[in-house]
């Protein structure tokens, strides 16, 4: 058994590891089966199959002893750590083990930020996500699938996520020539290239929640208070990454939603 | 009606105030603090009647523009505006309005329904009308002021 905790662009990831047989899949699955959670035929990638122990009453165990086998306790696992805010994730190799991975979000902690404007409006991207800065050139842009950018870098190509516009602040792309790039790195190892008017430098900020007094806003971690009294938003790397590209549509669906709702109430 | 009416309390103290041309109250028990207007930051997906959020000494405070909110054209708004700081079950927000009036003392003979005729915005949200000195003074409730909350999934 091992435990690592590390704190990873406003969170706190957890880590448990262990080096037995890992997760029987095989068994998993015909488990599922057997309580008809799935079909005979249905095809399941190793990762939908780790996945379903946290099904509630989902037991792979032939005999229920006083502390388990009932399929109580991966649900309520799952169900404590969404309750927090967090996620939970597994990797399991057969014959090496299994690792579980929690991530849960920090409520008060100081964070150690990259201070960006876009658009007028100061952002904090974690420090902690940020690989690298760059200053991108106009040839090594080339578009993908519509609003979608990909950046020519060392050989590779990454999504450009323009920071202004995935949060709404604009609703064009901004010149990649006028913007400076900051290299990001999400939880998962995905890469995403952001573009923002310019960086201010580096900061310790305490991260304030959104959520006592408003709500979670998609693609903002939490806010901070800057030193003229403003109140400044950091962004969630990690959402902003998985996103990238996504997210024009989203915008004006979920802006719609919230405009209707607004009317209705 | 009746639940507005029962959260004013025992004094029955209203505090009014100006959105356009319109006057509106709420119970002075729900305002923790009145103050002027301090630019705010904008919050990416968020309605147009949230103006943004401030600091309100070290919390973060979401500002509702309640023009906007009740379907009237928005508030541009300068130092003269104010930020009636409101008390929400366990949330403080922040309601902008033209401008602050005086403190009403009603009793409930006095606070008229409102006609069947209005909005149903209007209708959400004003839920007794006051004669005040030849004035009308709307009451109204600010629980379904913020955008709901189930959205949030979305």
């Amino acid at each position: 058994m091992r435990l690592t905790a590390v704190h990873r662009s406003g969170r706190i990831v957890l880590e448990v590891a262990d080096d037995g047989g890992g997760i029987n899949r095989a068994r998993v699955r015909q488990k599922a089966i057997e309580n008809g959670v799935i079909t005979a035929d249905a095809q399941l990638s190793d990762e939908e199959i780790d996945n379903l122990i946290f099904l509630p009453g989902f037991s792979t165990a032939a005999k229920v002893s006083d502390i388990s086998g009932r399929g109580v306790g991966m649900d309520v696992v799952r169900q404590s750590i969404q309750a927090l805010g967090g996620r939970i994730s597994i990797s399991s190799r057969p014959g090496q083990g299994s690792t579980f991975t929690l991530s849960l979000p920090l409520t008060l902690a100081v964070l150690d930020g990259m201070v960006v404007s876009a658009q007028g409006n100061t952002l904090i991207i974690p420090l902690g996500a940020i690989m690298e800065t760059l200053k991108p050139r106009a040839k090594d842009v080339f578009p993908l699938d519509g609003d979608l950018n990909m950046l020519a870098l060392r050989g590779g190509y990454v999504p450009v996520v323009d920071v202004a516009f995935c949060l709404g602040y604009s609703t064009k792309h901004a010149d990649p020539e006028q913007s400076v790039a900051l290299l990001v790195e999400g939880e998962g190892g995905a890469r995403a290239v952001l573009m923002v008017d310019a960086i201010h430098g580096q900061r310790q900020v305490v991260i304030k929640s959104l959520e006592a007094n408003y709500r979670a806003v998609p693609g903002v971690a939490a806010a901070t208070v800057m030193g003229d009294g403003r109140v400044a938003l950091i962004v969630d790397v990690d959402a902003v990454v998985v996103n990238a590209g996504a997210d024009m549509n989203r915008n004006s669906a979920e802006m719609k939603a919230l405009e209707l709702s607004g009317r209705a109430a | 009606m009746s639940d507005v009416l029962e959260r004013l309390g025992e004094g029955r103290e209203l505090i009014a105030f100006r959105v356009g041309r319109q006057e509106f109250c709420i119970n002075v028990m729900m305002v923790r603090e009145i103050r002027g207007w301090t630019a705010a930051t904008t919050l990416p997906r968020a309605p147009r009647y949230v103006k943004g959020v401030i600091n309100l000494r070290g919390a973060v405070l979401p500002i509702v523009d309640l023009a906007t909110r009740l379907g009237m054209p928005g508030t541009e708004p300068t130092a003269r505006n104010v930020i009636i700081v409101v008390q929400l079950a366990q949330r403080q927000i922040g309601i902008l309005v033209d401008a602050v009036s005086d403190i009403l003392t009603a009793n409930d003979n006095l606070i008229q329904t409102v006609p069947d005729v209005t909005s149903d915005l209007v209708k959400g949200f004003v839920k007794g009308l006051l004669p005040m000195d030849g004035r009308m003074v709307s009451l109204i409730t600010l629980d379904d002021v913020l955008p709901a909350d189930e959205l949030e999934a979305a």
